[in-house]
């Protein structure tokens, strides 16, 4: 993987200010459950996604850049670090799981490196993982306490879900401040791919 | 490019947010898994639990084959972590059912929790051990990838059931399950 950060041009991933694209919102629709569908439009709101379907129990909202200094701080993130985070990360905090509620069902598998994030102008991407934090995290200016915290904040890579199990994390976007981007998810049961996108969630400005 | 300074006042807002990290933990706690049923999973073929050694919260070390013969929960924890600090306080009343039939609960807190873990526990009572798993490698290698994760093994200290997330720990079903595992 290219190197995380050019520390001659102080970028982060590699990402550059560039032009902010505006994205004009999509038609609203009230989303406490999208049951069935295979794509939703989202206004853009601090209310969080919520999906259950086909296996799938997912919860997904974006954390305020306030919320993400306040968690980053408290585990020895220094500020500048912090504010690195908040400028590429596009943080949002995710709950996601089988929506199976039987012993007998079968398992759910969710693989982040299957999700696509597309933002208008940009080539569509998978969620930075804890793998691509790696190396951030082994810089000798990032405390080694402040980075196990990280890495077990982040939601794991590649988990199977077995009836009711779930995870909690935060999922990293790599995408500027105020970006709308759609975000394909994938899951699977029993080795059947499912789908949907979520349209119109933007990173927290 | 976007160069990154943070000002003064950003700083100044920064150590207010800090300030109000629970709150902010509150704010992610995930909703919608909260009406899940009780289940706990069985693990296939029973894997050893990989034995170790970690300090309580005294300094003592504890070493996890010392309870052999014995019924074990060992749950992976943070404070920092919104569905752990919502399940701790009925693990702690799980504790209290489950004490007298010689079940050992051992609680391991992921990475440095400093006096964040004394002021969360003093909140709750709680009084079953923690444990500090400061590098997270014994996390690892009981292979759990997300927090809480809880196991439960059995007298030859084999890992038989498992409940990634949060659970109600005191719920009847959950205390016949770890019961079951004694025999």
């Amino acid at each position: 993987m290219a190197a995380l950060i050019d520390s001659k041009r102080n970028t982060f991933f590699g990402l550059a200010e560039g032009r902010r694209e505006r994205v004009l919102l999509r038609s609203a629709l009230a989303l406490t459950c999208i049951a069935g569908s295979t794509s939703a439009a989202l206004p853009q709101r601090a209310e969080p996604v919520r999906i259950e379907r086909d296996g799938l129990k997912f919860e997904l909202a974006a954390l305020s850049q306030d919320q993400v200094r306040a968690f980053f701080l408290a585990r020895g993130f220094a500020a500048q670090q912090v504010e690195q985070i908040v400028e590429t990360a596009c943080l949002h905090r995710s709950a996601i799981g089988s929506a199976f509620t039987i012993a007998e069902a079968p398992e759910v598998r969710v693989a982040l490196t299957e999700w696509q994030v597309a933002a208008a102008g940009k080539e569509p991407h998978s969620p930075k993982v804890r793998e691509d934090w790696e190396t951030v995290w082994k810089r000798p200016d990032i405390p080694e306490d402040a980075a196990t915290a990280f890495y077990w904040a982040l939601f794991p890579t590649d988990q199977t879900f077995k009836p009711t199990d779930y995870n909690w994390g935060f999922l990293t976007f790599g995408l500027p401040p105020g970006t709308v981007f759609d975000l394909r998810i994938v899951w699977r049961t029993d080795g059947t791919a499912h789908r949907t996108t979520i349209e119109g969630l933007q990173c927290a400005q | 490019m976007r160069s990154v300074k943070p000002s003064l006042h950003v700083s100044r807002r920064a150590i207010v947010a800090g300030a109000g990290a629970s709150l902010a933990l509150q704010a992610i706690t995930p909703a919608a898994f909260a009406a899940n049923p009780m289940l706990m999973n069985d693990i296939a073929n029973k894997p050893q639990g990989p034995d170790f050694t970690l300090p309580d919260l005294d300094g003592n070390e504890v070493r996890f084959s010392d309870h052999r013969g014995r019924v074990v929960l060992v749950n992976f924890w943070a404070t920092w972590c919104p569905p752990c600090r919502t399940e701790i306080p009925s693990m702690e009343r799980a504790w209290q059912q489950l004490r007298d039939d010689s079940i050992v609960f051992l609680a391991i807190h992921v990475g440095a929790g400093g006096d964040r873990i004394w002021e969360f526990l003093a909140e709750f009572n709680v009084t079953f051990p923690v444990l500090i798993d400061r590098s997270s490698a014994v996390s690892k290698e009981w292979k759990t990838i997300g927090l809480p994760t809880t196991y439960v093994t059995d007298g030859e200290g084999r890992k038989v059931l498992s409940a990634v997330g949060g659970r109600e720990w005191d719920h009847p079903d959950l205390i016949a399950r770890i019961r079951a595992v004694r025999g």
